[in-house]
């Protein structure tokens, strides 16, 4: 890996589905048929009730802001060019939460609650990572 | 159950150790243990490492009891790879092993020239490289960030504020002041740390513990001793709800809770019966949130307590030799220098920074970003 390529997921049988979604520009969650809760990230058994009957759902992509922080000194090359960056743990209206880039905000504009919606950043032909925008 | 005493320990000045190997750390420390608990590495038939980035060996305890001599004589030989609960996880492990028969004397051992011998963007990637590899890494989260995310949802709940977490970067410089092997020792004002650089925000640098080098050991065992007997009388382990940081739910349950209830009730105390109060301040956060989850305050509290602690208006020691932030942060050895600490305080050997007469000490470690839970209470007998 370069130090100046971007990182990119390292997919298998659990997370496929949700990167080629990704890639399209669909947000996928997985919705557990036995105990009806949705989870995330996405694996081979519900965590909550370890039932492998579950579903792939598309997400609306709407959601709001849990907690935030501004990444101000790069982890590795590819990041030193992106610094400062605003990381946020997202709740998303189907009642779950992931963590993603947020993106056209200012730090002074993040706050808990702030309602977002998915957008997808392109990193190569096979990835777009979700990040979210602030609904204006 | 059979005796079981901490006899021995050692530990290196934190700070720059130009030219040491993490091996040689191991076994300077490894020898010194053994020597100021009165025995011999020959002696030794039980060994704990914590694990090297440097040397990232798969049988790492091994590893270093072959380097040492000592490997044919061992009746047990392992690493734990709890990130910041290892140490206080080991000493619960070896009094079990010395106090089951299994092993009569027990080494844990820990050394890594994190600061000299890996490059500081190296350092800096390697624990960038601990998120997790399709959620979290892409987005490049540095390792303070978890704890950023944590900090900042502290700010939403609770209003607490930077100048309080800052007062948590002070009270340990002060102690750090009074130790001699610690890596910072300068004067620090609440306003220099708030002066520095922003890292991951809330979080400032001097929020964030340093990277060094260093070496510690101790040994455990049931031989006797010319001096105090200093053992674990109570001890939990627990774990929070997630491992990963995107994982995390609610500030409500980190873990320390349960560990440290288990080590109170097997020990029949409680927390205003310790007198010497250690916790895991990788960031000045954890800290907020150790001393409430240990009982130490309620919920929200901790900015009020801190400032109790920073005013000396409380009555126990709270990491008196200096903590992470400014004693020192060299990796897998980190959590090993309060256990430490907390022996010759209880020995009465702390020099500049001994306690009047403390007979109780409770040590919580706290690993990857505060999910792995190890919490000891040790006593003076």
């Amino acid at each position: 890996m370069k130090m100046s390529e971007p990182i990119l997921p390292i997919t298998n049988e659990d997370s496929k589905s949700f990167w080629e979604a990704a890639n399209r520009s669909k947000l996928l969650y997985q919705l557990c048929g036995a105990c009806a809760k949705p989870f995330f990230f996405p694996r081979s058994r519900c965590p909550h009730c370890h039932s492998e009957k579950w579903e792939w759902r598309e997400s609306c992509g709407r959601g709001t802001v849990y907690t935030y922080s501004q990444v101000c000194r790069a982890p590795s090359g590819y990041f030193k060019t992106k610094v400062p960056y605003i990381v946020a743990m997202v709740d998303l209206e189907e009642g779950y939460r992931m963590l993603a880039k947020c993106v056209d905000v200012s730090l002074g504009e993040m706050r808990a609650g702030l309602p977002v919606s998915v957008a997808f950043e392109r990193l190569n032909d096979e990835f777009q990572l979700p990040v979210f925008r602030p609904d204006r | 159950m059979g005796r079981a005493i901490i006899a021995g320990v050692a530990d290196t000045p934190l700070g720059k150790l130009p030219g040491k190997g993490s091996m040689q750390l191991h076994l300077e420390m490894a020898y010194e243990a053994a020597t100021d608990a009165g025995i011999g590495l020959q002696d030794v038939d039980g060994v704990i490492t914590l694990g090297s980035r440097a040397d990232p060996y798969s049988r790492h305890g091994c590893a270093f009891a072959e380097a040492a001599g000592i490997i044919g004589q061992l009746r047990y030989c392992d690493t734990k790879t709890g990130s910041g609960s290892s140490a206080a996880s080991a000493l619960i492990e070896a009094t079990d092993l010395v106090a089951h028969g299994r092993c009569s004397t027990m080494l844990v051992v820990a050394g890594e020239n994190s600061l000299t011998g890996v490059m500081r963007d190296q350092a800096v990637a390697n624990m960038s490289a601990f998120r997790h590899k399709q959620y979290e890494m892409p987005y490049g989260l540095l390792n303070p960030t978890g704890y950023a995310l944590i900090a900042q949802r502290y700010q939403i709940e609770f209003g607490a504020t930077d100048e309080d977490r800052a007062k948590v970067a002070v009270i340990m410089r002060r102690n750090a002041m009074k130790n001699p092997k610690a890596q910072f020792q300068e004067p620090l004002a609440i306003d220099d740390v708030l002066k520095s650089p922003v890292i991951s925000s809330p979080l400032r640098k001097l929020e964030c513990s340093p990277i060094t080098d260093g070496g510690a050991a101790f040994i455990v065992t049931n031989r006797p001793s010319a001096r105090p007997a200093v053992q674990v009388i109570g001890a939990g382990r627990a774990y929070a709800p997630y491992d990963h940081i995107c994982q995390l739910r609610d500030l409500d349950d980190f873990g320390i809770a349960r560990a440290t209830k288990q080590a109170c009730d097997q020990a029949g105390l409680k927390p205003s019966d310790i007198d010497l109060v250690f916790v895991y301040d990788c960031y000045t956060i954890t800290v907020f949130i150790q001393l409430e989850e240990m009982g130490f305050c309620g919920r929200g509290e901790a900015p009020k307590l801190v400032d109790d602690i920073y005013h000396g208006r409380v009555k126990f020691g709270f990491n008196t030799d200096g903590g992470l932030l400014s004693h020192g942060h060299p990796g897998p050895p980190s959590g090993m220098y309060a256990i430490i600490e907390a022996v010759r305080q209880l020995r009465g050997e702390a020099g500049e920074r001994q306690r009047s007469n403390p007979r109780h000490a409770i040590i919580n470690g706290n690993g990857g970003i505060l999910s792995t839970q190890a919490t000891v209470i040790i006593e003076r007998g």
